[in-house]
């Protein structure tokens, strides 16, 4: 199905093959970032909008 | 003083600071009253599409003036207010942080409303650039800018004062939004003045269709979608009081959904005189979108995990599940309208219409009451006046959109179906279109009502949070207290260095992404000759039928009758020969629509005679009983400023359109000579009318449409 709409498309079907590589790599680099995100971080990030109206902890900052 | 308390603070670590909840209060004010009110309108149209006496004759209240302000005071208004009310309560929180400056705080708040009134007012007035979501004239445009810039400087700023370091996915959202509407706006509103309240787009035809689509699809995307998405991120959880199920899902749903949205917009023009490979390009982006989509849906949805009982408990939850459900149908939906052989069906039907309003009225709507009924009390220090009253809204919003759509999607299949039914002999079953539209104002009357019901859980919501408002009083200024992380640690350590400009070098990774679709399916269209055709036997138009365009443009015509002919045997059968993008080329607007409430006029010219326009725009019922097309007496009233159409030619020649210097002469000669053999052959008919009258313009550019290439052989070189 595929070859047939790229063969609709006289002369530009150069374009939609390098739109779609250049989706699909770097659609894999976020997979391999997301997935090599620090699992404490992720876990700090996804409370961060139920921490904000409690009273403030004092942080430890590096 | 000072001093001392920042002496205390420092040693304890912990800055005091107040978050300005005044100018949420001030943006969820406006979202409300704006909601009303574009909803409002909203039902006075859907009325006149089966009484269009409900205009009471007047221009002013015509539903083709009206629709464009329905459409920009629901999205830009209602929903524009709603993000900006959600971006200020929760940045402030993500950050903990006050905005950056309460002086552009007022100057965004004021700004906005500004631009909005001036919407209310031009609309009527038959103002516009014709151009879907984007028919503001350009000294507002200019004035939009303003205010998004302001916007811009505010919030990034707040970001860039921040205490938090990390940036929540919602902010993520929240940048990518701001940044790719700055780049449509601007893009999409490149045009050459003529006068203070008229200008004409530098693209033309397939070229202006392409941009206008880019940005009317990113319009949705990125305004009546990624901001929201935002919003879902951080409403949600709070609501909720529990995490968002997967925080690395959040990821990869916004750095595909932002890649993707960009390329869609061709999947508005299928089937048109578009070059094949960009059509594919907008299907293809399009059918992949629907995994982010889903990606998301399901993050919203499984963040209620295990909270369900909850749900039943809370009208607020209750919103957002069907907000966030119908955000799920509408993008499954979308994909599928992307296809081209489902679009050939639904393009250009009510079917879109109830895709539009899934989206509109479950998503951005419901999202919209349950963050108010959520933040409202919160602002006030105090509980909601009546979860009944709430609970009431949800029912009669929920049942409202149901009946809102499914007769639209009814009547969408069936009139789809009766412009393509052939009948054995194989001839148009259905040739006269008039047919088409009577069979489906039953639909019409049941819509309404399911736009009343919807409306009344509004004013129902009205009612509620006003009764809240009152028990409790406004915090102002809400005392908060965090560590003063930046401040202390950014000059010293590299990795904070890095960490902080994150935003900057965020927001340009948003900005390659988004920018990367754009130009991969404009460029070409620029500088490649062959994607649009040239058609020898293409002229401008004459002055008498430019100024007739630009009256089409104003009443609003598009909005219920395209000019666009697609390549389908249903279609030549029934209009002509299909439609070229040659023949477009001097069309500074693009006029091709996106509904047929009418028939398509692309091949009008010809057709009947100039008495029969008259007539039928002076009194369309007199000429086709049962129609629902409003009637246009005053402009054989109204005059066309013809001293001012040298101007315009000028105009246009600036724009490359190829006219004679020497028109510019005798250009007011050229256009009465013309009008004068029309109001001559109406004189034939027993009809007086006035040369100079916008009326005989208007019939003068019906009368040429597609013309150029009729009866001759495809002249395509
Ligand atoms: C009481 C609620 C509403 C009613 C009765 C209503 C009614 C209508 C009607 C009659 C039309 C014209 C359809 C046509 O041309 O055939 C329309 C178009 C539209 N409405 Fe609404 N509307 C409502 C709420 C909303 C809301 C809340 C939004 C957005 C947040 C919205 C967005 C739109 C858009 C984008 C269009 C243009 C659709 C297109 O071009 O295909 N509407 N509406
Ligand atoms: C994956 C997501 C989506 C895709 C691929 C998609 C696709 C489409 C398609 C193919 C059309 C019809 C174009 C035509 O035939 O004229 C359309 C129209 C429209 N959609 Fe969607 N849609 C999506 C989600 C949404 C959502 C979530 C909303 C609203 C919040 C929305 C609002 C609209 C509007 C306002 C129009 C009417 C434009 C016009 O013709 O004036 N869409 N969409």
């Amino acid at each position: 199905m595929f070859r047939d709409i790229l063969n609709n498309v006289e002369g530009f079907g150069f374009l939609i093959m390098f739109s779609l590589i250049f989706f699909f790599i770097l659609f894999i680099l976020i997979l391999l970032w997301v997935w090599k995100l620090d699992k404490g971080l992720v876990d700090k990030l996804r409370n961060l909008p139920l921490e904000d109206d409690l009273p403030a902890k004092k942080k430890i900052v590096l | 003083m000072e001093d001392k308390i920042i002496n205390a603070e420092a040693e304890s670590g912990l800055v005091t600071f107040y978050y300005d909840n005044r100018i949420v209060w001030n943006f969820a004010l406006a979202t409300i009253i704006w909601g009303a009110v574009g909803m409002l309108v909203g039902l006075i149209i859907a009325i006149q599409l089966f009484y269009p006496a409900l205009n009471l004759g007047i221009p002013y209240t015509t539903f083709s003036r009206l629709r464009p302000l329905h459409t920009n005071a629901v999205i830009f208004a209602f929903v524009g207010n709603c993000i900006f009310m959600g971006v200020y309560y929760s940045l402030q929180r993500l950050c903990r942080a006050r905005m950056f400056s309460d002086l552009l705080s007022k100057l965004h708040f004021w700004g906005w409303q500004i631009i909005i009134v001036s919407a209310a007012i031009t609309f009527p007035l038959g103002i516009t650039t014709g151009k879907e979501y984007a028919e503001l004239e350009w000294p507002i445009d200019i004035a939009i800018a303003i205010v998004w810039i302001i916007f811009g400087i505010n919030f990034f700023g707040t970001i860039a004062k921040r205490r938090e370091k990390h940036l929540y996915v919602a902010i993520w959202f929240y940048i990518a939004s701001w940044i790719t509407v700055t780049v449509l706006h601007v893009f999409n509103s490149i045009e050459l003045p003529v006068s203070f309240l008229k200008s004409y787009p530098v693209y033309a035809g397939v070229q202006d269709a392409l941009v206008q689509w880019w940005y009317g699809h990113n319009a949705v995307a990125f305004f009546l979608t990624t901001p929201f998405l935002g919003l879902m991120y951080y409403f949600l959880p709070k609501a909720a009081e529990r995490p968002v199920y997967s925080y690395k899902l959040s990821i990869i749903h916004f750095w595909s959904l932002i890649f993707l949205y960009i390329w869609a917009g061709p999947h508005h023009l299928l089937y048109s005189t578009l070059p094949d490979w960009a059509q594919t390009l907008g299907m293809i982006f399009s059918i992949m979108l629907i995994a982010p989509s889903w990606g998301g849906m399901i993050n919203g949805l499984l963040t209620l995990r295990g909270a369900w009982d909850k749900v039943r408990e809370s009208p607020i939850l209750k919103f957002m599940v069907v907000a966030v459900t119908a955000y799920g149908m509408a993008t499954l939906e979308g994909p599928a309208l992307s296809i081209k052989s489902v679009n050939a069906l639904s393009h250009f039907t009510n079917w879109t219409v109830a895709h539009v309003h899934i989206g509109a009225l479950g998503w951005n709507g419901f999202l919209t009451f349950g963050i108010l009924y959520w933040l409202v009390p919160r602002l006030f220090r105090t509980e909601l006046y009546s979860k009944k009253l709430a609970n009431a809204h949800f029912w009669i919003g929920f049942i409202g959109i149901v009946i809102y759509a499914v007769p639209m999607y009814w009547a969408g299949i069936a009139e789809g179906l009766m412009w393509k039914q052939f009948t054995p002999d194989g001839i148009l079953q259905y040739p006269n279109f008039l047919e088409t539209v009577t069979q489906i104002i039953p639909m019409y009357i049941i819509r309404a009502v399911g736009g009343t019901l919807f409306l009344t859980g509004v004013i129902i919501m009205l009612y509620n949070l006003f009764k809240t408002v009152k028990k409790g009083s406004l915090v102002s200024n809400e005392q908060a207290q965090a560590p003063a992380i930046m401040e202390s640690h950014i000059e010293t350590t590299r990795p904070h260095r890095w960490l902080e400009s994150k935003p900057l070098w965020f927001g340009l990774v948003a900005l390659l992404a988004i920018l990367v679709g754009g130009l991969v399916e404009i460029i070409p269209m620029y500088v490649i000759k062959t994607n649009v055709p040239t058609i020898s036997s293409v002229k401008p138009y004459t002055p008498l039928e430019l100024e007739g365009r630009d009256v089409y443009i104003a009443e609003g015509c598009y909005t219920c009758h395209s000019q666009l002919v697609r390549p389908f045997r249903s279609e030549t059968a029934r209009y002509g020969e299909y439609s070229k993008s040659g023949e477009y080329v001097y069309d500074h607007p693009f006029q091709w629509g996106s509904k047929r409430i009418g028939p398509d006029l692309h091949r009008e010219g010809g057709k009947y005679p100039n008495s029969w326009h008259y007539n039928h725009l002076v009194n369309p019922p007199a000429i086709s009983p049962g129609t629902i097309m409003p009637p246009f007496p005053w402009l054989a009233k109204d005059k066309i400023d013809i001293d001012f159409t040298s101007s315009k030619i000028k105009a246009m020649i600036s724009l490359g359109v190829p006219y004679s210097t020497m028109l510019l002469n005798k250009t007011k000669q050229e256009y009465l000579y013309q009008a004068n053999s029309i109001v001559a052959d109406l004189t034939d008919a027993g009809i007086k009318a006035d040369p100079e009258s916008k009326i005989i313009a208007l019939i003068g550019y019906l009368q040429r449409l597609g013309t150029d290439i009729k009866g001759k052989t495809t002249a395509q070189k």
